[in-house]
């Protein structure tokens, strides 16, 4: 028999926000269907309905043909549904083995874990997913994108019939992504119902049979795969032509003198790394998961501490003992990770963005607020971030939009910015304020501000960069200008030893 | 609706003058009190309904003061006031009210370090064991003959200390505060108790007059730590919502990971937040040992925990990053009313800390279906639209 899962007439409002108005859609075993829509649009909060996470408003969800009304992802579990949420759901302080049976700790007959068991059935699971990681590992000590796919082993685990990703392939790097593809295809070949949810168009087009879009909580269209292409896809998210991604972008052309001058440096992940950025630059850094991108930045930015080497900056040699004295000396670092790293989730959207520049918004003893609000409104409109007000706590806001909260903070115009780090900064961000952010770097490196980019989508980092570094285990495998990157070559230098 | 305002504003207005005027005059207290409710709520009835009528915005803004927290905790507030008016209708003399706020002073100095701590995503449990502690040092320096001014700065400074020193074990040692704050805790428990031979250091009010006067002196009708008290609270909270240092307590209590990579550093911020707590708990302490005319080595005891139990009903979250001086401020009135009420209405004072537990319980209660029905009003403007 075929599997199918329909959304009946879903509805779900949230203070301010229709999140999802009156939609419909069925999909069925044995194909990956891809749910698409702009940040906001109310893709994740489907697939918390389906999750039994939230409840609707209004609307049910039926599984082949039987209605289901979960109110507890427990019940929903039961149903054999798994979701993968967007924001991992992981206990850093356990290991990959009991994050990965959590809901299904084998006891033993005395209700005494049963240790060995599951360890060996574990790494079966690791093996499938050809992680180079062990099962007593401690999961917060696991990369990022290790860590999400240990959220994605728990859902395989359950061998679920219907099965939700949300965005999973967002901190991961093309390596763990064709794993995931292969396991993917497996779970269709068996009949699974597959939900399938990515801002990155080249993986929908890769790995989808059906496509179904939301605009603002509504249903706009569905489409098969096979029959649309890429601009009329984006064309049904974003409501209109939006061109070229990348060659409608405006690209700085005066490139000037060194601005940040890296020797020789060591920290406990870097080994010996050196490279120049210069005014005006676009500086791409590729490189595959724990390639040392992101620990070379953060020793840069004095999140980290340097064992050894210089860096100068306008020729002047500094060493900055926290992020504080970089942001002083003009360096701005956008970080990887928004939950752990950039947002305090339980704060407003306001609060978060003037974070870095409190003393610029301060009268005398007291924060202006009148100077405060027209900062948060800026980056409000700046990146379209969707929300009814700058008062709304970051956590209730979809992934795409507290991306674009941490952006407008570390791009507002009270930051005296000399050097823009980028690490990830289109995590999450759908396709049309993708182009926007091209757009946005580049006028940034017109008015002299150099621009490191960090990015695991290999065709981002080639297309915005003037310039591209790609690493490998903690050092510099290869030095590339924008006209010598192909794709082939930074996946060679990527890997090599 | 216009209408109905000015006749409750026609009327709240005279029932409010005359029920204040008899409650300080005229021994009647049920008539005045009951006058005075009456007058409060009409009047603020009428003057809510002739404003909404006029303007969409004020509309608005009452939907919003009304979602709030607080206003839950204000609405508890009323409601166990009545009720213990109700069963003894000695709870609201001014000799009652007075001894409400006397009470309160401890837990509520001690609940505004807490607060701040909490806030920053940490946690003192030696404040009271530092406020004792502050006590009984206060009462041996003034016994050895020296200058209150003097003893009082000393005391001060031990607050501090005993602050720096919880600051680095948590900042520099990565100590858990739970844990090396209790420790703290026990050490000076034990301490105060050696170096009294667990017995009360007296004050003598020959040598010392200007010193025990702090404890017993009134403004007005209240006691002068009553008001340093409520001046305190207006401080913290216009500290921590209007100053950047605020800002920042709030944003490392969320994340301070988060804080730390946008130029903040938590522990400096920490540091402060302890510092500030022992200052705070040692000027808890110095004011009770005035008042007591001696140093306890058992005085305040258990008051940082009705004062973290204060704290978190005002709405302060366990987990760091949220709460308001406003909330608990209303926290620590409820709480000290309830016990009181209790004591009042002869349940007698076992029953204060079953009553910290069952209000606690109350908040939560009244919190959640808060949330609920704001969920389910937003669901029917959305039928109606
Ligand atoms: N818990 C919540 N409280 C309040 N509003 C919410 C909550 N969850 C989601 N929303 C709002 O509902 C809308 C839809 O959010 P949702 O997370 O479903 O978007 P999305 O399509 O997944 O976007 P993205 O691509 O950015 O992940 C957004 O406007 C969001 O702000
Ligand atoms: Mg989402």
């Amino acid at each position: 028999m075929e599997r199918t899962l329909e959304f009946v007439n879903i509805s779900k409002a949230f203070p301010g926000v229709q999140a999802l108005n009156d939609v419909s859609v069925q999909v069925k075993g044995g194909r990956v269907s891809a749910l698409m829509g702009e940040n906001g649009a109310g893709k994740s909060t489907l697939l918390k309905i389906l999750s039994g996470d939230y409840v609707p408003d209004g609307g049910c969800v039926r599984i082949n043909g039987e209605e289901k009304n979960f109110t507890s992802p427990y019940q929903s579990i039961k149903a054999s549904v798994s979701v993968i949420y967007q924001e991992r759901q992981l206990l850093n302080a356990m290991s990959v083995m009991e994050n990965v049976f959590i809901d299904d700790l084998h006891e033993s007959k005395f209700g005494f874990l049963n240790k060995s068991e599951l360890r060996r059935k574990t790494q079966e699971i690791i093996d499938s997913f050809e992680l180079p990681v062990k099962p007593s590992d401690i999961v917060g000590h696991l990369s990022i994108a290790h860590q999400q796919m240990i959220e994605i082993m728990k859902a395989y685990r359950r061998d679920s019939d219907i099965i939700a990703f949300d965005e999973p392939t967002a901190p991961l790097t093309d390596r763990e992504i064709a794993v995931l593809f292969r396991l993917i295809g497996k779970l269709k070949e068996r009949g699974k119902i597959i939900l399938y949810v990515s801002h990155r168009m080249a993986e929908i087009f890769q790995i989808t049979d059906d496509i179904v879009v939301l605009k603002d909580g509504q249903l706009v269209t569905t489409f098969e795969t096979s029959q649309t292409n890429e601009a009329e896809l984006v064309k049904a998210m974003v409501g209109r032509d939006i061109g070229d991604t990348y060659a409608g972008i405006r690209r700085n052309d005066k490139i000037g003198d060194t601005l940040l001058e890296v020797k020789n440096l060591v920290t406990e992940d870097i080994n010996n790394v050196s490279f120049t950025l210069r005014r005006g630059e676009v500086l791409g850094f590729a490189g595959l998961v724990g390639a040392g991108r992101t620990e070379l930045m953060r020793a840069v930015f004095g999140a980290d501490p340097v064992i050894s080497g210089d860096i100068l900056l306008e020729g002047k040699s500094v060493n900055f003992k926290s992020p504080k004295e970089a942001i002083d000396s003009g360096i701005a670092l956008c970080p990887e990770d928004r939950k752990t790293q950039g947002l305090v989730l339980s704060r407003s959207i306001r609060d978060n963005i003037s974070m870095p520049v409190l003393p610029k918004l301060s009268k005398r003893l007291f924060m202006d607020t009148k100077a405060e609000e027209s900062l948060a409104a800026s980056a409000i409109s700046k990146f379209a971030i969707k929300t009814p007000t700058a008062e709304k706590l970051t956590l209730e806001l979809s992934g795409g939009n507290q991306q674009k909260v941490i952006l407008g903070r570390w791009t507002s115009n009270l930051m005296d910015t000399k050097i823009l780090i980028l690490d990830e900064p289109t995590k999450g961000i759908d396709v049309g304020a993708k182009a926007e952010i091209y757009q946005l770097i580049h006028d940034f490196a017109s008015q002299g501000i150099g621009v490191i980019l960090i990015s695991s989508e290999l065709t981002e980092v080639l297309n915005v960069s003037d310039y591209i570094i790609v690493m490998r285990s903690g050092r510099i495998t290869g030095r590339l200008s924008r006209h010598e990157a192909t794709e082939e070559r930074v996946i060679e230098l990527s890997m090599m030893d | 609706m216009l209408i109905v305002g000015v006749i409750l504003i026609v009327l709240g207005v005279p029932a409010l003058i005359v029920g204040l005027a008899t409650l300080l005059t005229v021994g009647n207290y049920s008539l005045s009190v009951s006058l005075v409710i009456f007058g409060v709520i009409a009047l603020g009835l009428g003057v809510l309904s002739v404003l909404s009528n006029r303007r969409e915005n004020i509309r608005r803004a009452i939907r919003k003061v009304v979602g709030k927290k607080e206003f839950t905790l204000i609405v508890v507030l009323a409601v166990i006031v009545y009720i213990f008016w109700m069963i003894n209708h000695n709870y609201i003399t001014l000799f009652n009210v007075r001894n409400i706020f006397n009470a309160a002073f401890v837990m509520g100095t001690l609940a505004i370090g807490g607060a701040c701590l909490l806030i920053g995503g940490k946690i003192d449990l030696s404040a009271g064991s530092t406020g004792m502690m502050a006590g009984v040092i206060i009462a041996m320096l003034l016994g050895m003959g020296i200058h209150w001014i003097t003893a009082l700065i000393i005391t001060l400074v031990f607050g501090a200390v005993t602050g720096l020193i919880n600051a680095f074990f948590v900042n520099g040692m990565n100590f858990v505060p739970f844990i090396s704050t209790l420790a703290v805790s026990s050490v000076y428990g034990g301490l105060a108790r050696v170096m009294t031979n667990a017995q009360n250091i007296p004050i003598s009010s020959q040598e010392h007059p200007v010193f025990l006067a702090l404890g017993s002196t009134n403004i007005g009708v209240f006691p002068l730590p009553f008001f340093i008290t409520i001046i305190l609270l207006i401080v913290y909270g216009v500290i921590l919502s209007s100053t950047k240092f605020g800002r920042r307590v709030y944003m490392v209590g969320g994340n301070s990971t988060a804080a730390r990579l946008a130029g903040i550093n938590p522990k400096k911020i920490t540091t402060l937040l302890f510092v500030n707590n022992g200052v705070l708990a040692s000027l808890a302490g110095i004011l009770m040992a005035a008042r007591m005319h001696s140093g306890s080595p058992s005085a305040i005891l258990g008051s940082d925990l009705d004062g973290y139990t204060a704290a978190i009903l005002g709405g302060v979250a366990f987990v760091g990053g949220s709460g308001s001086m406003l909330g608990v401020f209303i926290g620590i009135v409820l709480l000290s009313s309830f016990q009181n009420g209790l004591v009042v209405t002869g349940l007698g004072a076992y029953y204060r800390v079953i009553a910290s537990g069952l209000l606690l319980i109350a908040a939560l209660i009244l919190d959640y279906f808060r949330e609920n029905s704001r969920i389910r009003a937003l669901r029917k403007a959305r039928h109606d639209s």
